[in-house]
C-alpha cells in the first residue's frame, strides 16, 4: 500500500497522513495488527521531518487506529476499522460550535469568546 | 622463487581487475545509458550539463590509468631489482596500500555520485511524494541462509581464536581480534541498515529497483563479512603454520574476490533498470 502526500496541498502533512492511514485501513489495504513503517522509515521515505510523522501516530494512537508495542514498533490497532470512522477534530468542532452558539446568544461578543478561549487554553498545564 | 612469480602474477590480476576490467565495465555501463537515455528524452537523469558528466568520466579513467600504471611499476621494481620486499618495504604493506590506493577512484565516483543525486534532488520539482505504509527489514533484503552462513562463520572465528590463545603465536592478538571482528561487523550493519532506512538517494528511482540496489548491497556486504573472517582466519592459520610468502599470495587473493564483489554490486543490466520514471511528463504522456 502506498501513501501519497502533496507538500503544497493546503492541508497540514500530519492530517494528510492521518487521512491516507485512515483510508488504507477502511479500504483493507492494510488489516489490524499489520506492523506500519517507523517514524524514520516514513518520514525518510516522505522527506518530512520526523516530527510530523510522530504527531500524526500520535494522534491515530489516540484514536485507537494504531497501537505502538514498544521496541516491536507501531502495529495497526485489532479495532482499527471501527475506530477509523471516529473523528475526534470533527466531535471537537461539534462541541465547541454548539457552546460558542450558546454564549452568543447569551450576548457575549467574538472577541471576548477569543480572550476567554485562549486565556483558558494559556492557563491548561 | 616460484612464490615470487605467483604473487607477481596474483599482484597484475589485482591490478587489471580493480584498475582496469571494472573501470571500463562501470564507464561503458554510463555510456549506455547516456545511450539509452538521451538528455532530450529522459532530463531529469541529468542535472547537471553533459559536459561535466563527461568530464567526471575522464577524471575517473585518468585516475584508474595512474594508479595502474603505478602497480605496474610497482611489479616492474620487483621483478627487476630482485629485492625481497615490494618497494623495499614490507610487502604485505605495500599490496594493503595498493589496494587502498586502488580504492581512491572508486571513492571518487561515490563523491560525485553524492554530489549528482543532491542535484537530482535539488532539482525535483514534484509536490507529491509516495512512501510504501510497509515496514522494512532486513530479511526483506536478504535470504535467510545468509545470516546462518555468517553466523556459523563468526561460531568458527571464535573457536580459532581459541584455539590460538591456548597454542599463541608470535603478536597474535587473543580476544582483541574478536573485538575487532565484532566492531568490523556492527560497521557493516549499520551500513546496510543506513541504506534501507535512510533517504531516497534518488528521488525518482522504482521501488522495484532501489530494493534491488540495497539487495546487492546487503549481499555483498554479508560476502565481505564473512570474506573478512575467512582471510584472518586464514592468517592465523597461516602465520602459525605457513610461510610468510602464501600469506602474500593468499592477501592479493582475497583483495581481488573482496573487489570482484564489491565492484560486481555497481554493474548493473540497463534493460532492467525502469528509466521511464526519468522522462520528462510531455514525452511520458506520449508514450502512454
Amino acid at each position: 500500500m502506498e501513501i501519497v502526500i502533496d507538500i503544497e496541498g493546503g492541508e497540514p502533512l500530519f492530517a494528510q497522513l492521518i487521512a491516507q492511514i485512515k483510508f488504507a485501513v477502511s479500504n483493507g489495504s492494510v488489516n489490524p495488527g499489520d506492523p506500519l513503517p517507523s517514524i524514520r522509515q516514513l518520514a525518510n521515505d516522505l522527506d518530512i521531518n520526523n516530527k510530523t510523522v510522530a504527531k500524526a501516530y500520535k494522534l491515530l494512537e489516540r484514536d485507537s487506529v494504531i497501537q505502538a508495542k514498544g521496541y516491536r514498533g507501531t502495529f495497526i490497532h485489532p479495532e482499527a476499522k471501527q475506530n477509523c470512522d471516529i473523528d475526534l477534530s470533527a466531535w471537537a468542532k461539534e462541541r465547541l460550535n454548539t457552546t460558542i452558539t450558546e454564549l452568543k446568544d447569551a450576548g457575549i461578543t467574538d472577541s471576548e469568546i477569543r480572550i476567554a478561549f485562549a486565556e483558558l487554553m494559556n492557563n491548561r498545564d | 622463487m616460484w612464490n615470487d612469480n605467483i604473487l607477481y602474477l596474483a599482484f597484475i590480476v589485482q591490478i587489471f581487475v580493480i584498475s582496469v576490467y571494472f573501470p571500463s565495465a562501470i564507464v561503458s555501463q554510463m555510456r549506455r545509458v547516456i545511450e539509452k537515455c538521451p538528455p532530450k528524452e529522459f532530463p531529469k537523469l541529468y542535472p547537471v550539463s553533459m559536459e561535466s558528466i563527461y568530464r567526471w568520466i575522464k577524471i575517473y579513467q585518468v585516475a584508474n590509468y595512474v594508479v595502474m600504471l603505478f602497480g605496474f611499476y610497482i611489479v616492474i621494481h620487483a621483478a627487476v631489482t630482485g629485492v625481497e620486499q615490494m618497494l623495499g618495504l614490507k610487502t604485505p604493506l605495500v599490496i594493503f596500500g595498493y589496494f587502498m590506493l586502488q580504492y581512491l577512484p572508486m571513492l571518487l565516483l561515490e563523491f560525485t555520485n553524492v554530489k549528482y543525486m543532491k542535484k537530482m534532488r535539488e532539482a525535483n520539482q514534484k509536490t507529491k511524494r509516495k512512501a510504501d505504509l510497509t515496514r522494512r527489514k532486513l530479511s526483506d533484503y536478504i535470504d535467510s541462509k545468509w545470516v546462518w552462513i555468517t553466523l556459523f562463520s563468526h561460531f568458527v572465528f571464535v573457536g580459532v581464536v581459541i584455539h590460538f590463545m591456548y597454542n599463541p603465536f608470535d603478536g597474535f592478538g587473543g580476544l582483541t581480534n574478536l573485538l575487532i571482528v565484532f566492531l568490523t561487523d556492527l560497521f557493516f550493519v549499520s551500513m546496510i541498515a543506513w541504506r534501507i532506512y535512510s533517504k531516497r538517494r534518488d528521488p525518482y528511482q522504482a521501488k522495484e529497483d532501489r530494493y534491488r540496489v540495497i539487495s546487492n548491497i546487503a549481499k555483498g556486504m554479508f560476502v565481505t563479512i564473512n570474506l573478512i573472517i575467512v582471510f584472518v582466519s586464514f592468517t592465523f592459520i597461516n602465520k602459525a603454520y605457513g610461510s610468510p610468502a602464501i600469506k602474500d599470495i593468499g592477501m592479493v587473493v582475497y583483495f581481488i574476490i573482496l573487489a570482484i564483489i564489491s565492484l560486481r554490486s555497481m554493474l548493473i543490466d540497463v534493460n532492467d533498470v525502469n528509466f521511464d520514471v526519468y522522462r520528462d511528463e510531455q514525452s511520458k504522456t506520449l508514450n502512454t
